[in-house]
């Protein structure tokens, strides 16, 4: 038992049923309206109702594209200034001043200007997604590639002369932990980004996304409902951020290159 | 000629507080198959020399020639070991690094050979078992073992060694040591070695060059000298003398 507890997950289980235990004892008390404070079992059932409905399904892998194609936009867009920046001197300062004025700026504010832009459409959402990602991406991912340590460039540059060989064998790898502390912020900006957009956007195409699918449950004051949406987007977001924890444990951490957790 | 040869060399330094004249007209060589010891303070131009002969720095003045060819960057043929305990690519296993190594100078190597000759380095230097290994894992003295077997494996004709066991208790110094000077023996290639150790300079070689302080002069010393103390009054003596001049 004191070794299961040890394990995170496991810690992480038992404090979220003590959660709920908590909710459905005030539930329970009669203190608060079921139309402000639903019981966790009808949250339940509504999860699985919308779920089966396939609504919800629809939702989340309307939402998860989206930010799966803006990300990949954006660390595209990132790698290769990065490494413009790294050969280029000229480059290196217009992109630092770039970032400068852009990282600090939330994506909503850049909103009006987006839609007179793009519209409101799909594009609109992409675009902030690239706007709330690739900032922290180039921030990270050039202070990785400018601080790879000048052991490794020495030796890669007496095993081959190749610039191109040094980018794939020397630089990249030497940056993957701050590439991967990059995708970190990018990911937890875009994600936050994505709901606010699609609530304020309402429906993109054929399909929302979930922000869309919380606002409508408000409308409809669908409480059990709005609670399953709010706990979708905790949960979806937990994972990825586990994912990429799990990314940084089989490479950067087992390679020493990063401080462990 | 075939080595080392290195011609009058001039190199400074700029830093904030003005140029730095490090060297100021050294000359050295490296025949085939000769080791080399090269002593000096910290901070005498050693580190610079070395890297010269290795091409990440160039010369203000005098030449650096390599085969009787002037030296216009690194090489797999010059490789270089350094104190730094992380010098093997922490992304790669210590096996891996080393085949990586081989499949990047000899392209031709067949798989086979690669890992035959990755093997061999592993096992001669005491590694065997080892190549799975991640170079976090290893111990000081197993990751500076790993960066000679990776250095043999590519079969340098000039080995160029600063201060590799520098960061190395001095137990282990020795067993480095012993190790190197087998290693040498039996595969026959061209070493500098840098360090400021007098007893290892002695341990490595007959007669140890010096780098003066003032980075003016590098003074070979006599074969017959083997009582460390001794050397250090001599090279003290020298050195003033090279002062005064």
């Amino acid at each position: 038992m004191k070794k299961l507890f040890r394990y995170r997950p496991a810690q992480r289980l038992g404090w979220i049923c003590l959660l709920l235990l908590i909710w459905q004892g005030v539930v329970w008390s009669k203190r608060i309206s079921p139309l402000l404070l639903p019981a966790p079992w009808q949250v339940w059932k509504a999860f699985i109702r919308q779920l089966l409905d396939g609504d919800l399904a629809a939702q989340i892998g309307f939402s998860l594209a989206i930010i799966l194609r803006g990300t990949a936009l954006a660390v595209a867009i990132s790698l290769a200034v990065a490494l413009l920046s790294l050969y280029s001197r000229v480059f290196a300062s217009l992109a630092d001043t770039l970032c400068a004025l852009a990282h600090p700026l939330p994506a909503i504010a850049l909103l009006p200007l987006i839609i007179v832009w793009f519209g409101v459409g799909y594009r609109a959402v992409v675009a902030i997604i690239v706007h709330s990602t690739l900032w922290p991406m180039l921030l990270n991912l050039t202070a990785g590639l400018k601080s790879t340590p000048p052991v490794y460039v020495e030796c890669g540059k007496s095993l081959c002369s190749s610039p191109f060989w040094m980018l794939c064998h020397v630089y990249l790898p030497s940056s993957l932990s701050s590439f991967l502390a990059g995708l970190k912020i990018g990911w937890a900006r875009a994600w936050r980004a994505l709901i606010s957009a699609e609530m304020i956007f309402g429906a993109v195409a054929s399909s929302g996304g979930i922000g869309w699918f919380l606002f409508q449950n408000r409308v409809m004051m669908d409480t059990p409902g709005l609670f399953a949406g709010i706990l979708v987007v905790a949960v979806i977001g937990m994972l990825v951020e586990e994912f990429l924890l799990l990314v940084e444990r089989r490479t950067v951490i087992r390679w020493g290159m990063s401080a462990a957790k | 000629m075939r080595g080392l040869v290195l011609e009058q060399i001039h190199k400074s330094f700029t830093t904030e507080e003005g140029v730095r004249r490090v060297l100021q007209g050294v000359s050295l060589t490296v025949g085939e198959g000769e080791l080399v010891t090269l002593l000096g303070r910290s901070g005498s131009g050693k580190t610079t020399l070395l890297r010269i002969a290795a091409g990440y720095d160039f010369p203000d003045g005098g030449r650096a020639l390599w085969n009787g060819a002037p030296i216009t960057g690194p090489s797999p043929n010059r490789f270089v070991v350094v104190q730094t305990l992380d010098q093997l690519f922490p992304w790669r296993r210590v096996g891996s690094n080393i085949r990586f190594a081989l499949r990047t100078v000899y392209p031709h190597l067949t798989k086979a050979e690669v890992q035959e000759r990755a093997d061999y380095w592993l096992e001669q230097t005491g590694l065997s078992g080892c190549g799975d290994l991640w170079p976090a894992q290893l111990s000081g003295g197993m990751k500076q073992r790993a960066a000679l077997a990776r250095a043999f494996a590519l079969r340098p004709e000039l080995l160029l060694l600063d201060e590799p066991f520098g960061a190395l208790d001095s137990m282990l110094r020795r067993t480095m040591q012993e190790l190197l000077l087998n290693l040498c023996a039996v595969h026959r290639c061209s070493v500098l070695f840098v360090t400021h150790d007098i007893e290892e300079a002695l341990r490595l070689s007959t007669s140890p060059a010096f780098l003066t302080a003032d980075g003016r002069e590098i003074l070979r010393l006599d074969s017959s000298q083997t009582n460390p103390e001794e050397i250090r009054r001599l090279l003290s003596q020298s050195e003033q003398e090279v002062a005064a001049r």
